[in-house]
C-alpha cells in the first residue's frame, strides 16, 4: 500500500460567500475562524452565544493537488476519511463521489477513474449540523437533553457537541480525522480479526485476515508477533478469500499484561503483511497485551455479581468518566492527551468509561490506556435520548458505526466492555418516557439494544461482554438502577441535594457514575472570567456552570460543611475541597466492601473546556483537590475510617495480589496536638480483600463542648515506614474550634525536584500548597496536617525557578484560612 | 434475526454447479443424502439440469438455489443463454455460447442491464414452470468488479420472486439487513480458494475457528471420473476433495464438537417471501 497524506493546508469559506480563507485539516469551522481571528475565543466569557451562527450555516472545504506517480501508477486508488463532522458531500474533479453522514466511520471512494496527475480539485461541502438536527426535531420531536440543542440524535454525532450539563453548545464542522489517498495492487487487506487464547499457561494468537481482493490475486498472509524481550513468532499462509484464513502463533511464556496496580503492561508488537509473491502489497501493525478478561456475573447472596475479572484474577476497578478532551476535539494534542490518561495511572486508577455521549476515541487514546494499563468501559454512542431506531436508513448507518469501530478497538488489551448506551434504559423506567406516542421508538429500542447490537459484538468481537445500557440490570427495563444486579448511577448525593453520608445506604453491584461538582482552580477561571465576575452567582460564572442550579448545589453544600467562606478564592477552595471530601467518602465505603461491590467510577475525569463541572482534572489538566484525593482513596492499600460519631472504625482493604501486614496506630487528640488515647494494631489482610481492624467507641471520653475540638487520628505503618493517614471528627469542619496552624514549610531541592516539608503548630484540615505564577502537580496536596506532624511533598521546579522563587511563590492555606475570623475582618 | 442466540455459529453449506455434468450431480446427491450438505444449487442452463430438476421434484424436501449463469468455463463443454441468442448479444461471445472465465472482463464490459435482467428472469421462470420451488438466488463463477449494477438487479429479482440471496460485500450484507432482509454476515468461502493437497486440515480448522453468525461455505462436489477428468483437466481434484471431506466422519465430528448448527436457506426465504416489496428502498 502507498500513501499520500491529504491533510495539512486547505481552503475554506462560508457557502454562498466567494473568497477562501486559509484553513488547517484535520480541523474544522470553528478553530479554523478563531487562527484567522473571526471569532472570540469561545471558551472565553459569553463568546459561546456569539458564535452559535457558525453550526448554523454552511461551509466548503477545498483543496488541489497532484498525485504522487507512484500512487497514480498504483491499479487501485482510493480515497480514505477517517472522520468527517458530519453532514459531507465530496466532489472530486467535479463528480459527486458520495455523502457522507456519520463522524464516527471512515469512508472510502474508489478515485482511480477520476484522478489524474496534476491539478485535482477536491471539495468537501458541509451542511449545517444545527439545521438539520432541528428539522427532525420539529418533524418528530423526541425526548432529550434539556441544555442540548435538540435534535441532536438524529444525527451520528458526538451528542455532548451539541450541549451537555457540563459542555458548551458549539457542535464542530469539518474534516476531523486524516484524509488521504491510499493506493494499492489488486489486493489489500480489508479486516484483521487478532484473538489470543489462553490454555494452561499457553497462549494462541491468531489473526483471520480478510482481504479485498476482487480479481482473486493469489496472495499469502504473514503474522509475525514480537515480544517484548524481542523474541520473535512468525507463520505464514496463502490466504483464502471470503472467510479469511487464519495465522497462528504460540506463546510458551507469555509476559501477561495487567491493569494498573495489578502488575506490569508488557505489549507484543504485532505485524500482519499481505503478499503476492515477494512483493508486500500491504500490512497492519498492532500492539498486543496478552490477558483473558471476563466481566463475571454470578449469583450470591447479595444477587448477581458484577466483577471483571483479568488473567483469573478479580479486579475492583477504580476509575472514572472519561468524556472528549476538548468541544473542538481535533486540537486536543498528544502532550494533553497523555497528560490526562498519565494523571488517571498516577492515582492507581485503573478504569475509564468512555461515556456514550462523546465519541469513539482515536488510537492514541487506547495506545495510552493500553500502556497505562487502563481498563476501558466502551460505550457506543448513544445517550440519555430516544434515537430513531426504527429507521432502517439510520440503522444502517450505525450498523457500518459499528463494525468500523468494533473491528478497530476488539484487539486491544484495554476493552473490557462493550457498553450499549448511557442511561437510556434509565430514561424509559424513569424518565417520563413511557407515554403511548412513544411506544414504537420503545419496541424500536428493545430490539436495537437487546437483539440487534449485542448479535452484531458478538459476530464482531466474541471475546468481551456485552452490556445492554449503563446503568442496568440486564432485564430489560426491570429496575435499572437496582443494588442486586448490574451496574449502578447514584446522583441523589448530587441532583437529589443527599448529604455525602447518603453514599453509604449504596450497595450497588458496581457504581458506574457518581459526582460532585467543583469549580476549577482559580487560575483556570482567570481565563474565562474577568476579576469583576468573581462571583458563583454572576452571569459569566453561570455561563461556565451548565447544570441548572448547580452552584446552588454546591454553596447549599458547601455551608453543610465549611463555614461561609470569606471571599471568591477562598469559595473556589471549599468548592474543591468539598467535592472531594465527598467523593472519598463514597469511594471508602464502597472499598469496605469488595465482595460485594466491584468497582467505582466518578464521574468524571476530565472536562472539554473551562467550567464548573464534575471534574477531578480540569481543561487544562490542573488537578483538582478530588484528583489528589483520588491518589489516596484509590492507593492499592487504603486505610480508611468509618466515621459514625461517637464510634470510628479502622477498616484495611488490600488490592493486591498478595496479603499485607504491618499495623495502625491510632490517637484520640485534641486539635492541638495532645493526645488523650493511644494504642497500635496489628493488620494483616488477606490478597484482594479488607480487614475490619477496630471499632472505637469514645463516647465516654467526648462531651458537646470536647467533641468540636478532638480529631481522632489512624496511621498505617509497615515495618517502622509511614505509609498513610486518615484523620476523622466528631462535629463538622465548621463547628471545629480550629486555630491558627501556622503551617512552617522547610524547602529542600533534589534531582530536579522541590521538596516542601510542612509543620503545622495545630490541625490544619485541607491543607493547599501552590505556588504562585507556576502550574505544579504536587505528589500530594489538600490533606488534613495535624499539630506536631510534619508531611513531605515533592513536585517537580518549574523550568528556571530557584529555591528562593519557589520559597516566594508558596501560597499554603487551610480551612482556617477560608473564613473571616471576627466581625471586624468580614 | 432467525431466532438463534447472538452468539450462534451458524453455517449454510451450499453444493453449487448441479446441473453441470452427470459426475457432478451425482456427487451432490451423495452429499444431499448425509447430514451436512443441506442446500445446493441448479445450474438451469447446463446439459445436466434436466437430471437436477427431475431428482428435485422427487425431493421436494431438499432446499436449492437457482446458481444464476452467465459464464461457461469449460473449454470445449458449452452452455449458453435460455433467453434466444439476438435478444442477449452483449452475453454471448461469438460461438453463441456465454463467455469463458478468462474472458470476464470481455462481459463485464459490455453485458447490457436488459439483456442481464432478460436472461436472469428466463432462468429463474424456468425453474418456476417445472413446479419446483427454489429457496434462493446465488451465482455462477462471477466476479463483480465495478458492476455493482449486477448484484442490485440480483437484489431486485430476489425481492421480486421472494426468493433469498448469497449476499456479498459488506455494504451490501448491512443494507440488506438493516432493512430486515435476513443474509450471511459474511462474505461466502469459496472452496474453490482452498488448496486441494490440504483441503480437509483447512476445513477442519476453518470450522473450528467459525466466526459467530451466519456463514456460508460454497462447496464444489464433483466425482474424479472419466466425465469429470476430461472436462476439468487442470483442476478435478477440487470437486473430488469436496465430496470427500463433507461426506467424511471427521466432518460430522468436528460440527459436533464445535456445536456449529447447521442451516439452509428455508428460514431467510421465509423473511424475504414476507417482506412487502413495495417498502422496500434499495
Amino acid at each position: 500500500m502507498k500513501i499520500q497524506s491529504l491533510a495539512g493546508n486547505w481552503n475554506f469559506r462560508q457557502t454562498g460567500t466567494q473568497e477562501w480563507l486559509p484553513a488547517n485539516v484535520p480541523g474544522g469551522v470553528h478553530t479554523d475562524l478563531l487562527a484567522l481571528g473571526l471569532i472570540p475565543d469561545p471558551f472565553v466569557g459569553d463568546n459561546e452565544k456569539r458564535v452559535q451562527w457558525v453550526a448554523e450555516n454552511d461551509w466548503e472545504y477545498f483543496r488541489s493537488f497532484q498525485v504522487n506517480p507512484e500512487i497514480f501508477d498504483q491499479p487501485q486508488v482510493w480515497l480514505v476519511c477517517d472522520g468527517l463532522d458530519t453532514l459531507a458531500t465530496i466532489y472530486l474533479n467535479g463528480v459527486e463521489l458520495g455523502h457522507a453522514e456519520n463522524m464516527f466511520r471512515q469512508y472510502r471512494w474508489d478515485v482511480k477513474p477520476l484522478l489524474k496527475t496534476n491539478n485535482n480539485e477536491l471539495r468537501i461541502n458541509f451542511d449545517s449540523p444545527v439545521r438539520f438536527c432541528t428539522d427532525h426535531q420539529s418533524v418528530r420531536p423526541m425526548p432529550g437533553v434539556s441544555q442540548a440543542i435538540p435534535g441532536g440524535p438524529y444525527l451520528r454525532k458526538a451528542p455532548c457537541q451539541f450541549g451537555w450539563d457540563w459542555g458548551p453548545q458549539l457542535p464542530p464542522m469539518g474534516i476531523w480525522k486524516d484524509i488521504r489517498l491510499e493506493g494499492y495492487e489488486n489486493a489489500r487487506i480489508e479486516e484483521v480479526a487478532l484473538r489470543q487464547d489462553h490454555d494452561d499457561g499457553r497462549v494462541t494468537v491468531s489473526a483471520r485476515v480478510i482481504l479485498h481482493n476482487p480479481e482473486n490475486t493469489p496472495c499469502s498472509a504473514a503474522l509475525t508477533l514480537i515480544a517484548p524481550d524481542d523474541q520473535v513468532f512468525e507463520t505464514s499462509t496463502p490466504v483464502i478469500p471470503g472467510v479469511g484464513n487464519i495465522l497462528k502463533v504460540e506463546v510458551p511464556n507469555p509476559q501477561l499484561w495487567w491493569p494498573n496496580g495489578y502488575g506490569a503492561q508488557p505489549l507484543y508488537r504485532v505485524k500482519v503483511e499481505l503478499r503476492q509473491a515477494d512483493l508486500l502489497l500491504d500490512e497492519r501493525q498492532y500492539r498486543l497485551g496478552l490477558r483473558t478478561i471476563e466481566l463475571r456475573q454470578k449469583p450470591d447472596e447479595w444477587g448477581i455479581s458484577f466483577t471483571f475479572v483479568v488473567n483469573g484474577v478479580p479486579i475492583f476497578a477504580k476509575g472514572s468518566n472519561w468524556i472528549p478532551a476538548d468541544s473542538f476535539p481535533t486540537r486536543i494534542t498528544d502532550a494533553h492527551l497523555e497528560g490526562l490518561i498519565r494523571s488517571a495511572a498516577e492515582t492507581h486508577q485503573n478504569m475509564l468509561r468512555v461515556w456514550g455521549g462523546g465519541f469513539y476515541e482515536d488510537e492514541r487514546f487506547y495506545d495510552l490506556c493500553d500502556r497505562y494499563g487502563i481498563l476501558v468501559w466502551q460505550e457506543f454512542i448513544f445517550s440519555c435520548s430516544m434515537y430513531p431506531l426504527d429507521d432502517p436508513a439510520f440503522l444502517e448507518n450505525v450498523h457500518n458505526e459499528v463494525i468500523d469501530n468494533v473491528r478497530r478497538l476488539r484487539h486491544r488489551a484495554c476493552l473490557a466492555l462493550w457498553c450499549g448506551n448511557n442511561e437510556m434504559e434509565w430514561g424509559w423506567v424513569d424518565w417520563g418516557w413511557n407515554g403511548s406516542e412513544y411506544q414504537a421508538m420503545k419496541t424500536a429500542y428493545d430490539q436495537f439494544f437487546h437483539h440487534t447490537l449485542p448479535a452484531w459484538c458478538a459476530r464482531e468481537d466474541p471475546d468481551h461482554s456485552y452490556w445492554p445500557s449503563s446503568p442496568s440490570s440486564n432485564t430489560p427495563f426491570e429496575n435499572p438502577n437496582g443494588q442486586q444486579q448490574g451496574d449502578a448511577h447514584y446522583w441523589d448525593v448530587w441532583h437529589g441535594r443527599k448529604p455525602f453520608t447518603a453514599y453509604r445506604d449504596q450497595y450497588p453491584r458496581f457504581m458506574s457514575e457518581f459526582g460532585f461538582q467543583a469549580l476549577p482552580p482559580l487560575a483556570t477561571i482567570r481565563t474565562y472570567a474577568e476579576e469583576a465576575d468573581w462571583n458563583m452567582t454572576s452571569y459569566v460564572m453561570e455561563m461556565h456552570q451548565k447544570n441548572s442550579s448547580g452552584n446552588s448545589l454546591i454553596v447549599g453544600q458547601m455551608l453543610d460543611s465549611f463555614r461561609f467562606p470569606k471571599d471568591f478564592e477562598s469559595l473556589v477552595y471549599l468548592s474543591m475541597v468539598l467535592q472531594a471530601e465527598g467523593i472519598r467518602y463514597g469511594v471508602e465505603h464502597w472499598r469496605r466492601y469488595p465482595n460485594r461491590v466491584s468497582g467505582t467510577l466518578y464521574w468524571q475525569l476530565n472536562d472539554c473546556w473551562p467550567v464548573a463541572s464534575w471534574s477531578s482534572l480540569d481543561y487544562f489538566d490542573r488537578w483538582k483537590a478530588l484528583h489528589y484525593a483520588a491518589r489516596r482513596f484509590y492507593a492499592p492499600v487504603l486505610l480508611s475510617i468509618e466515621d459514625k460519631p461517637t464510634e470510628q472504625d479502622i477498616h484495611v482493604t488490600n488490592d493486591l495480589r498478595e496479603p499485607w501486614e504491618g499495623s495502625v496506630r491510632w490517637s484520640l487528640e485534641t486539635l492541638g496536638g495532645r493526645v488523650l488515647q493511644a494504642n497500635e494494631e496489628s493488620v494483616s489482610v488477606a490478597p484482594l480483600d479488607v480487614s475490619h481492624i477496630c471499632a472505637l467507641d469514645f463516647s465516654d471520653s467526648l462531651d458537646d463542648d470536647l467533641c468540636r475540638d478532638v480529631v481522632f487520628i489512624a496511621e498505617l505503618w509497615q515495618g517502622g515506614k509511614w505509609i498513610s493517614r486518615q484523620t476523622a471528627y466528631f462535629a463538622p469542619a465548621k463547628h471545629l474550634n480550629l486555630t491558627e496552624p501556622a503551617i512552617s514549610s522547610q524547602l529542600r531541592v533534589e534531582q530536579g525536584q522541590i521538596h516542601i516539608k510542612l509543620t503545622s503548630q495545630s490541625l490544619a484540615r485541607l491543607v493547599e500548597c501552590a505556588l504562585d505564577g507556576a502550574d505544579v502537580t504536587f505528589s500530594d496536596n489538600y490533606f488534613d496536617l495535624p499539630a506536631g506532624r510534619s508531611v513531605e511533598i515533592a513536585a517537580s521546579i518549574p523550568t528556571g525557578w530557584t529555591i528562593a522563587q519557589v520559597q516566594a511563590a508558596l501560597k499554603i492555606r487551610s480551612i482556617y484560612d477560608s473564613y473571616a475570623h471576627g466581625a471586624a475582618k468580614s | 434475526m432467525l431466532g438463534f442466540p447472538p452468539d450462534a455459529r451458524l453455517l449454510i453449506i451450499n453444493a453449487d454447479d448441479f446441473g453441470m455434468c452427470h459426475s457432478i450431480n451425482e456427487a451432490i446427491i451423495g452429499t444431499l443424502s448425509g447430514p451436512l450438505v443441506r442446500s445446493t444449487s441448479l445450474m438451469v442452463v447446463c446439459p445436466w439440469a434436466l437430471h437436477a430438476m427431475r431428482f428435485l421434484k422427487g425431493h421436494p424436501e431438499i432446499p436449492f438455489g437457482i446458481h444464476l449463469t452467465v459464464i461457461s468455463d469449460p473449454r470445449d463443454y458449452r452452455w449458453g443463454p435460455i433467453t434466444c441468442r439476438e435478444k442477449v448479444p452483449t452475453l454471448v461471445d461469438p460461438s453463441g455460447y456465454f463467455y469463458d472465465f478468462d474472458s470476464m472482463p470481455v462481459l463485464l464490459a459490455q453485458a447490457k442491464p436488459d439483456e442481464l435482467e432478460l436472461e436472469f428472469r428466463a432462468q429463474i421462470e424456468t425453474v418456476l414452470s417445472a413446479g419446483l420451488k427454489p429457496t434462493h438466488l446465488d451465482w455462477h463463477a462471477l466476479r463483480f468488479g465495478d458492476r455493482r449494477d449486477i448484484l442490485d438487479l440480483m437484489i431486485r429479482l430476489a425481492m421480486e420472486y421472494g426468493l433469498a440471496l448469497r449476499a456479498i460485500g459488506r455494504d451490501v450484507i448491512v443494507k440488506l439487513q438493516n432493512q430486515g432482509y435476513p443474509t450471511i454476515d459474511y462474505d461466502f468461502l469459496d472452496s474453490y480458494s482452498l488448496d486441494p493437497g490440504s483441503k480437509s486440515t483447512l476445513y477442519v480448522s476453518l470450522l473450528h475457528e467459525l466466526p459467530v453468525g451466519l456463514n456460508e461455505w460454497a462447496v464444489h462436489p464433483g466425482l474424479d471420473n472419466a466425465e469429470l477428468l476430461v472436462l476439468e483437466p487442470a483442476n478435478h481434484h477440487e470437486r473430488q476433495t469436496d465430496f470427500d471431506f463433507w461426506t467424511s466422519q471427521k466432518a460430522k465430528e468436528v460440527i459436533k464438537e464445535e456445536g456449529i448448527i447447521l442451516l439452509d436457506y428455508r428460514p431467510l426465504q421465509a423473511v424475504w417471501r414476507d417482506m412487502n416489496p413495495s417498502e422496500k428502498l434499495m
